[in-house]
């Protein structure tokens, strides 16, 4: 079993990088997930939202305003990998905020079927509800009733983010690119959607939860290059069993080959490190040797769990993990309701109650630093 | 507020309406609280004996469907209760999973707002078999754990879980749905230039 080491004090830096420096900053409260990049030249980018446990903030942009970040003008891009509510959080905010950011999102999502649900839900004006797709509803709607419809960009494997390789936009070859989602991937994500729209009717009770059950196939990695240095972020790409999705579409495609992107050294595991979202392929083929990595915590099912830790760094050098999944706090209840808690619930978990952030900076030449906040672990 | 007028309110939200205080803010149902937000579609009466139509979800949308099941909502009858209930906890909550002998719940605290979302896993039994058919991934439900106390009752502790009765979309709601997604695709996917 792997031994961890609990970050003592926080080592992350409140200035901005520089120019020539690009930075990866993932954000991970027990539930939800959020990484900021900086790009090199000021240029930002968001990939996926969460809010702050105790502002109900999304944590990027209170942490780029706490940098002094103009973020309506510098934040170029926002992407949300997938649409489940521990992704999408606050991303509503974030486009508003981002006066200038383009919105990326997986192709699935540009679809008739996604427009259907989205005005299914226009009357449901109650606000405990349906969180998952009023959060995506509220932005299709901002931007029909603006009219840019340029800001929203359907997003689908072998798409190019930026280049800025010998670009006067950028001294150090900067580049993003989606693996995923694969065509095969989308279309079953549409039909799964349509499925969904053809259940809803008088005999099926509204439920909380509106989002399609296979969704993290659906999901966007991505390959972030900055110089010679370059990353693959996961989001929560999980395997599938057919060759022409998820990780293995990517194998399958020759992407990597066929747009010539590097073996990565760092790497943001998929899906909370779970046993689904790993393929040993992952770090053959797409990872160089004894890369560090860097996982969120998903706390009601547990993830990472200690044989996903194990198994994570039998392939990487470290780990890095936003969140101790065996803390738990005191919450403030009543102590007569704390009793009867005690009495009637069989076990109980807390979420959410602290923030982990992982601030990751390279500068051009392809020195790497690596700073974390108290709440994350290492490994 | 007499409290014995809030706590009307709230059966008939339990056993009548219960997606009707969807919502509305929380912790308004012990008097204290109730006078710092009158948000809550009671405060304004405390007489209150039955539904406001306007403020429930289905009274209104519904009233032009074929849907014989809406009508005479109005005559709910109401039973009245001789005791209070002292909320102590309010949870709104959603089931995550369940088998045959747990369901996994999880829980936003709508008393003290700043309280992290929790999980718990309870015996199905704490389910009343009324609610028990409406367990399902996905389902809402309130939580309440308070005191009960009344002229013929003695003060004694209650926890009570009530699955909401959400219903679901009209063949109406549906088919207007399609003509708004409509105006989206042609917006965003057939490229026409501007809502109308």
């Amino acid at each position: 079993m792997q031994r961890s080491t609990k970050i003592s004090s926080s080592t992350i830096r409140l200035n901005q990088p520089d120019s020539n420096q690009a930075e990866v900053s993932l954000f991970g409260p027990g539930v939800g997930e959020c990484i900021v990049l900086h790009i090199g030249e000021g240029k930002w980018f968001i990939i996926d939202s969460c809010r702050c446990p105790k502002t109900k903030q999304p944590i990027a942009l209170s942490y780029l305003n706490s940098m002094g970040v103009n973020v309506a003008e510098s934040v170029v891009g926002i992407l949300l990998t997938h649409w489940h509510k521990d992704h999408i959080d606050g991303a509503f905010d974030l486009f508003t905020s981002c006066k200038n950011a383009s919105l990326y999102f997986s192709h699935a999502l540009n679809s008739r079927e996604m427009f259907h649900m989205c005005a299914l839900h226009k009357k449901d004006v109650f606000a405990n509800t349906d969180k998952e797709i009023r959060e995506f509803k509220s932005i299709i709607d901002s931007i029909f009733n603006s009219g840019e419809k340029g800001r929203l960009i359907p997003v689908s494997a072998n798409h190019v983010f930026f280049d800025y390789r010998d670009s006067a936009q950028s001294t150090v070859n900067t580049k993003m690119v989606a693996l995923t989602p694969s065509p095969v991937s989308t279309t079953e994500a549409i039909a799964q959607l349509a499925d969904q729209i053809s259940q809803a009717g008088p005999s099926n009770p509204k439920l909380r939860k509106n989002v399609i059950g296979k969704e993290n196939i659906n999901a966007v990695a991505i390959w972030f290059g900055f110089g010679n240095w370059s990353a693959l972020l996961g989001s929560d790409l999980e395997m599938s069993t057919d060759d022409d999705k998820s990780w293995k579409s990517i194998f399958k495609s020759q992407i990597y080959q066929k747009l010539s992107l590097s073996k990565s050294s760092l790497y943001k595991v998929a899906h909370h490190g779970s046993s689904n979202g790993h393929h040993n392929d992952i770090y053959t083929r797409l990872l160089s040797n004894n890369p560090t990595s860097i996982a969120t915590a998903y706390t009601p099912s547990n993830l990472p769990k200690r044989s996903d830790i194990d198994r994570i760094k039998s392939h990487c050098s470290e780990l890095t993990v936003t969140r101790d999944i065996n803390s738990n706090t005191k919450l403030k209840l009543d102590p007569m309701v704390e009793r009867e808690l005690k009495a009637i619930a069989k076990s109980r978990t807390v979420l959410n109650e602290k923030i982990g952030h992982i601030q990751i900076r390279i500068t051009d030449q392809g020195t790497v630093t690596s700073e974390a906040s108290e709440s994350c672990v290492y490994y | 507020m007499p409290e014995q007028a809030i706590s009307l309110s709230f059966e008939q939200v339990i056993h009548g309406h219960s997606s009707l205080i969807e919502g509305q803010p929380w912790g308004l149902l012990n008097s204290e609280k109730q006078t710092e937000k009158s948000a809550f579609p009671y405060a304004h009466n405390p007489q209150t004996k039955f539904f406001d139509l306007s403020l429930t979800e289905t009274g209104t949308s519904h009233a032009h469907t074929p849907n014989k099941r809406f009508k005479n909502q109005s005559t709910i009858p109401v039973e009245l209760k001789d005791y209070t209930e002292d909320l102590k906890q309010i949870w709104d909550g959603t089931v995550i999973s369940f088998n045959e002998d747990t369901i996994k719940i999880r829980l936003e605290d709508k008393i003290t707002l700043e309280n992290p979302e929790t999980i718990v896993d309870l015996s199905i039994d704490e389910v009343s078999s009324q609610d028990r058919p409406l367990i399902k991934e996905g389902a809402m439900l309130f939580w309440y754990i308070g005191y009960r106390e009344g002229n013929k009752h003695p003060r004694e502790r209650f926890s009570k879980i009530c699955f909401r009765r959400r219903l679901g979309w009209t063949d109406k709601e549906i088919e207007d749905a399609n003509t708004i997604a409509k105006e989206y695709e042609n917006f965003f996917i057939n490229n026409s230039s501007q809502p109308a």
